[in-house]
């Protein structure tokens, strides 16, 4: 019977993660990008940052007035990294599958560079004049990166956010 | 539910072992006896797992009526008999699955996170831009080998500035 309450439990806490998936998928900027676990294993970072911590981190960043608007207006971000070792095919068909599916859910192609080994593509989703998501995808022989931040996203926030924070990162 | 009715006849015991109500005697008695015996250890492990889960569940005073019908209820119904002992499964089974509910809803709805969580997501943020600034690093070397350092200079700063300047968002 423990194993069985053991079960319930896990089955409710995964169900909480779930729901908050559930909750991202349900805003406009939200992208699919498919499974690419069983030919790289388990990505090598997995990030969902839901709506609910990220206002809290707007209220963390009072002192920063840009950041705070950022995050303010960010309803999740997620990102997918998985180590390709040269195998860089699986993530570029991936990656095409992708694209096609944005360019025809009305996403608009921003940044794409294209070489034999390695590939960027960067869209992003608008409602008028506000943006509602942004994706980058991008592979080499190293790894495949897949970025979606939803919300309002104001460009010139998010750039001094990325110069404010020390996010020169060697990767 | 598959556990063998010797499994069952232990189940005091454990409970009795995890509330620390053995004697040492009856505790070396059980520990031997789950040496010998798979089933018996592995439902020792499980209570402990259980209780450990059950540890780090954040607990809230029940209200005031609930502890006083608690306190009504006889110390000796504690000790029931096999078909007792399955309805006692079943309260526990439907109590764990409110306390998981409860656990569901608290964290669809939280008080708010923590900050250890607040400085984890902001790590976390970080790394994103990390990633994204990595991007940004090779979208702005493509733009220059082809359309060389002078011409790309104005955009390859930052890829959110090509975004913003090819929207004019950053116009106000």
């Amino acid at each position: 019977m423990n194993r069985w309450m053991i079960a319930i439990l896990a089955a409710t806490l995964s169900l909480t993660a779930m729901a908050q998936q559930e909750e991202l998928k349900a805003l406009p900027g939200y992208v699919e990008f498919g499974e690419l676990s069983s030919v790289y294993g388990e990505p090598k970072v997995m990030i969902n940052i839901g709506g609910t911590i990220l206002k809290f981190m707007s209220a963390a960043t009072k002192d920063d007035p840009v950041a705070a608007k950022l995050f303010k207006g960010l309803q999740g971000v997620r990102i997918n990294v998985y180590s390709t070792a040269g195998q860089t095919g699986p993530a570029m068909e991936q990656l095409t599958k992708v694209k096609d599916i944005l360019m025809n859910d009305d996403w608009e192609p921003i940044v794409q560079v294209k070489e034999s080994d390695e590939e960027v593509q960067i869209f992003m989703k608008l409602d008028g004049e506000a943006i509602q998501g942004l994706v980058v995808m991008a592979v080499d022989g190293e790894e495949a990166v897949f970025i979606n931040i939803l919300g309002m996203i104001e460009p010139s926030q998010l750039s001094e956010v990325m110069e404010k924070f020390d996010v020169d990162v060697d990767l | 539910m598959n556990e063998s009715p010797d499994t069952n006849g232990w189940e005091d015991q454990i409970g009795a072992l995890l509330d620390g109500e053995l004697t040492d005697e009856q505790a070396i008695s059980l520990r031997a006896a789950a040496e010998h015996d798979p089933t018996l250890a592995r439902a020792i492990d499980g209570a402990i797992e259980l209780r450990q889960i059950m540890s780090k569940i954040p607990a809230e005073p029940a209200p005031r009526r609930l502890r006083k019908q608690l306190r009504q209820i006889p110390r000796q119904s504690r000790v029931v008999d096999r078909s007792g002992f399955l309805q006692l499964r079943w309260v526990m089974a439907s109590a764990t699955a409110a306390i998981a509910v409860t656990i569901a809803i608290s964290q669809m709805w939280p008080q708010g996170p923590t900050d250890a969580q607040i400085t984890q997501a902001r790590q976390e943020f970080n790394l994103v831009l990390a990633y994204l600034a990595r991007a940004n690093r090779k979208t702005s070397n493509s733009i220059r080998l082809n359309i060389g350092h002078g011409f790309a200079g104005p955009v390859t700063k930052n890829t959110v500035r090509i975004i913003s300047n090819q929207f004019g968002l950053d116009k106000e």
